[in-house]
């Protein structure tokens, strides 16, 4: 701490040091040379020498005006080097650069290390830019993320009960120990220092991480949240100082960073509802798992205009509809990312038409099914992975038409905590990366018996040897892409309803929200699914995901067979829900069915999540619930057998050997 | 250091001035002289320990077992004991609902007021799939009828404007504490026009649920001024009255407006009284936790 003691005792001096007056003019301009000579020669010479004073004038005033323009330039380069170097000399300023920084080389390369290594360091200069802002005890700042630091890096985010009690006892005890030395007066520098590790979670993932593990739905908000907010350079901007220097000299370039920060910020927050929130108990994620998780998140995302772009053209397009028009450039530009980049129509021609018709179908489609939600009790999904040890083959060396005899080995991991019976069988396939873009299946080592593992086990592991075709030579780079697919898998899922029967309307307007309250907090009125590979999402009430029902209305029900997996659903052999005893009035195919009620979408065109759709019908309620004296709760079940394919790409390389 | 230190007088200061107050002097009073249609009293409600258990582990039995202690001065005639939202996949109840019988209130005769033990039995269920724990929450539902009898003693004064009557003083406004129910009469008021030989008195009883549940219909049965009965209406948000109030979830109040013509005479003492019966619910909302 003596280290940054040394540091900490300079801060809170003003940050950058007030400029000198712009650099010295440069010298007058020397005095136009008067023409020698007087009067002499009458009017001639006198003319003479007249013209010559007013040449030499009119010489001499240019001469003046270049050295005033050269003087004004230097001035102003001088005057932009001070702002520069003083608004630097702001930490928050440091911070909103390097935030900028550190944002953009996430977006462009994921989270490699460096991304990371960022993180950390904003992380600490956070605490400098807000000690800033404190007048005493500011070293005290620095407690609370050392008492995080030791607690996530040391013990690993430890969050048992029993472990939390001792530890959190010890900080409390630690801070009050502080708070006493110091007579209070590292309250408040204590709880500033809950700010940093607030914005190192935001910055790495902790939305997404929410996304994933208790489910917030992906409002426009959120998704705004997600890809376009830069935290650090968000703190950064909230904490830069009102007045950086007494003598103005980088003021202008920080306010501007300021009013800059805060309209990106107001643009990109514009017009939305925050999304209902459900907490549970959740496990506390590594660092690396929250940065995936923030790369899958953003992969679910399309491709869209940055919003903050789209709010400044609707406001000088669209004023009198400046939310509707956001919506619709959005939407244009989603759909011509899909057409143009990934689908590589060229715009303009009939194909990219079709194409943008295609997907705005898709989208259609999308925006009227029925959600679900991943059921939070359910802490133990159906997994499979495929991992690569330490001794994977990624660069070998080959003699000239050498056919290389190594093996590629993955080791398969299925974690089966249901117990479902199902098989994997599992294959390779070779894609050269040269300019030849070639292509062939490898052959899984031991035959057609070998390539396959039957799960029965809460958890199934089995190693698969990929070679390449008999009589094919590796050279070069390669892309291998192990798929594994499953079959027979059942999702399945549970959703909770509560029938009121016929009430008046004050009944309704105490009750419902006492209800919703009681048995439906945050997204528990959706069905919810274990959050396996596909989840089955149904629904049924008037509207379809309103959790109350009431007699004298038609009840819809309505489901689909959602991919939250990283593969691809590849067919459907049966659904059912469980409603038969309850709806005996219902369509038979809207309650089970199978492979023929199914269609299952080209996944390779279409970009927006994989969602199979099952039918619709309406029902009655059941006479049972006609008449209820208060409410009745019931929970219904659903499942659907399915298959999926998984698939793991890994880069290799054989390299030959000089003769 | 300073604020901790003030802080903590204060709350040392706060808790002696408690303490103190709360400290009666006095003999103790006898149950025979004791007045139980005071205050607000209510029946109370109590789960038993461990029914239900905090947590009920998967395919077992269990019972849930409410204690209900009539603390009011008033018998309860007809009550009902209702469970509603259990999930009967996870908890299957054998009954949700159970009537009661009579229950009596807190008099002479019975100063504690009756007990009576309400039992529901249940067999839990799995949790869903894979899950570890299943939570239930659900509503206790305590609905009953009872009644409540107001009485105060006013001044008459139908010649107002005799000045050397040295009769009692009218009071235009009285308030009071309750009548030992969750339905009371808050306020009196006390209106005395002259008019002819006698005047016009008009009284304006607020009555009001004070009690922790709520009150859904009140009904006037009488009221007496001395002995004499008195003709007494409640008035309606839309103007007219009736001998009945409908309470709802914003409007837990009614005013009941009673009226008469009192002959020309000097003031005097009498007592003011009258009868009502209330529909009332208590809910509560708890949890069944279903535990692997």
């Amino acid at each position: 701490m003596g280290k940054f003691g040394g540091i900490l005792s300079s801060l809170g001096k003003s940050s950058g040091k007030g400029s000198t007056a712009a650099g010295k003019p440069a010298s007058s301009p020397s005095s136009s040379s008067a023409a020698s000579g007087g009067a002499s020669g009458g009017i001639g010479s006198w003319l003479k020498g007249a013209g010559g004073t007013a040449a030499g004038a009119v010489r001499g005033r240019a001469a003046a005006a270049a050295g005033a323009a050269q003087a004004a330039g230097t001035a102003v380069a001088y005057e932009a080097v001070e702002q520069v170097t003083g608004a630097a000399k702001s930490t928050s300023f440091i911070i909103v650069i390097l935030g900028i920084v550190q944002y953009l080389l996430r977006l462009w390369f994921g989270p490699i290390s460096i991304v990371y290594v960022f993180s950390l360091a904003l992380f600490v200069l956070s605490a400098y830019a807000l000690a800033a802002k404190l007048e005493k005890g500011k070293a005290a700042i620095l407690l609370p993320m050392l008492i995080f630091v030791v607690w996530y890096f040391i013990y690993g985010g430890n969050y048992e009960p029993t472990f939390l009690m001792y530890f959190v006892s010890i900080a409390i005890g630690i801070s009050l120990l502080f708070a006493l030395v110091s007579k209070g007066n590292s309250v408040k520098p204590e709880l500033y220092g809950l700010i940093p590790i607030v914005f190192l979670y935001l910055d790495i993932g902790l939305i997404p991480l929410l996304v994933e593990k208790m489910n917030f739905s992906i409002t426009p908000l959120l998704e705004s949240l997600i890809l376009y907010m830069p935290w650090w350079a968000f703190l950064g901007v909230m904490t830069l100082p009102t007045e950086s220097s007494k003598e103005g000299g980088a003021n202008f370039l920080i306010n501007v960073a300021r009013i800059g920060g805060i309209m990106y910020i107001v643009f990109v927050l514009v017009v939305v509802a925050v999304p209902d929130i459900g907490y549970a108990k959740s496990q506390l994620p590594g660092t690396a798992d929250f940065e995936a998780a923030q790369l899958r998140v953003k992969a679910q995302l399309p491709q869209k205009e940055n919003p903050a772009y789209s709010n400044l053209m609707c406001i000088f397009s669209e004023p009198t509809d400046t939310p509707g028009c956001v919506e619709r450039r959005q939407e244009a530009s989603e759909l011509k990312y899909i057409c143009e980049k990934l689908e590589k129509k060229e715009p303009g021609t009939n194909e990219y038409d079709s194409c943008l018709k295609e997907q705005k179908e898709e989208k259609e489609k999308e925006k009227l099914k029925v959600a679900g939600a991943s059921d939070s009790t359910i802490k133990e999904p159906t997994t499979a992975e495929f991992k690569f040890s330490q001794f994977f083959p990624k660069l070998t060396y080959a003699a000239p038409g050498e056919n290389l005899k190594v093996g590629y080995p993955t080791e398969l991991e299925v974690k089966n905590p249901r117990l479902q019976k199902f098989t994997v069988q599992v294959s390779c396939n070779f894609t050269s990366k040269g300019k030849d873009k070639e292509s062939f299946p490898g052959i899984i080592a031991g035959g057609e018996n070998e390539n396959t593992l039957s799960v029965n086990e809460m958890v199934e592991r089995n190693t698969f040897v990929c070679n390449p075709p008999d009589g094919k030579i590796l050279n070069g780079s390669y892309e291998l892409i192990y798929t594994a697919k499953i079959s027979n898998l059942i999702a399945a899922s549970r959703l909770g309803r509560v029938f009121i029967g016929k009430k008046d309307e004050k009944w309704k307007e105490e009750w419902i929200p006492k209800i919703l309250s009681a048995h439906f907090s945050g997204s528990t009125y959706l069905s919810q699914g274990a959050p396996d590979f596909a989840r089955l999402n149904f629904a049924l009430g008037n509207p379809a995901e309103n959790p109350i029902v009431e007699s004298g209305k038609k009840v819809v029900i309505t489901s689909n067979l959602e991919n939250v997996g990283g593969g691809k659903i590849t067919g459907v052999s049966s659904y059912h829900l469980g409603l038969e005893n309850y709806f005996s009035g219902a369509d038979t195919e809207c309650i089970q069915g199978d492979s023929s009620n199914v269609h299952i979408p080209d996944t390779a065109k279409s970009y927006v999540k994989e969602v199979i759709f099952f039918p619709t019908c309406t029902v009655d309620v059941p006479s049972v619930w006609e008449t209820v004296e208060d409410y009745v709760t019931a929970e219904f079940k659903a499942a659907a057998q399915y298959d999926y394919s998984l698939s793991k790409e890994v880069d290799i390389e054989v390299k030959e050997l000089p003769t | 250091m300073r604020p901790i230190i003030s802080i903590i007088t204060l709350i040392i200061v706060l808790s002696l001035v408690l303490f103190i107050t709360s400290c009666r002097g006095g003999t103790p009073q006898s149950v025979l002289d004791y007045n139980f249609k005071q205050g607000i009293a209510e029946v109370k409600m109590k789960f038993m320990d461990n029914a239900p258990p905090d947590k009920i582990y998967p395919l077992s039995k269990f019972k849930i077992i409410l204690e209900l202690d009539n603390q009011a001065a008033y018998d309860i005639t007809t009550g009902k004991v209702s469970l509603a939202g259990i999930v009967g996949d996870y908890f299957l109840m054998e009954e949700t609902e159970k009537e009661l019988d009579p229950l009596q209130g807190r008099s002479m005769l019975n100063p504690s007021g009756d007990k009576v033990q309400v039992e529901f039995s249940g067999t839990s269920g799995q949790p869903f799939a894979n899950a570890k724990e299943y939570r239930n929450n659900y509503y206790l539902l305590l609905k009953y009828s009872s009644k409540m009898d107001f009485g105060a003693t006013v001044c008459i004064h139908p010649g107002l404007y005799d000045m050397y009557d040295s009769g009692c003083k009218t009071e235009k406004s009285k308030s009071f504490s309750g009548q030992g129910a969750p339905l009371a009469v808050t306020n009196l008021e006390q209106i005395i026009y002259p008019s002819g030989v006698g005047a016009e008195v008009e009284y304006r009883l607020l009555v009001k649920n004070r009690g922790k549940g709520k009150v859904t219909l009140v009904t006037f049965h009488g009221a007496k001024l001395g002995g004499e009965p008195l003709e007494c209406e409640f008035r309606q948000e839309d103007g007219t009255t009736l001998t009945t109030a409908k309470f709802n979830e914003k409007k837990q109040e009614a005013m009941l407006i009673c009226k008469t013509f009192l002959k020309d005479q000097s003031s005097y003492l009498t007592t003011l009284s009258a009868d009502f019966s209330y529909d009332y619910v208590l809910e509560e909302k708890h949890t069944l936790n279903l535990v692997k």
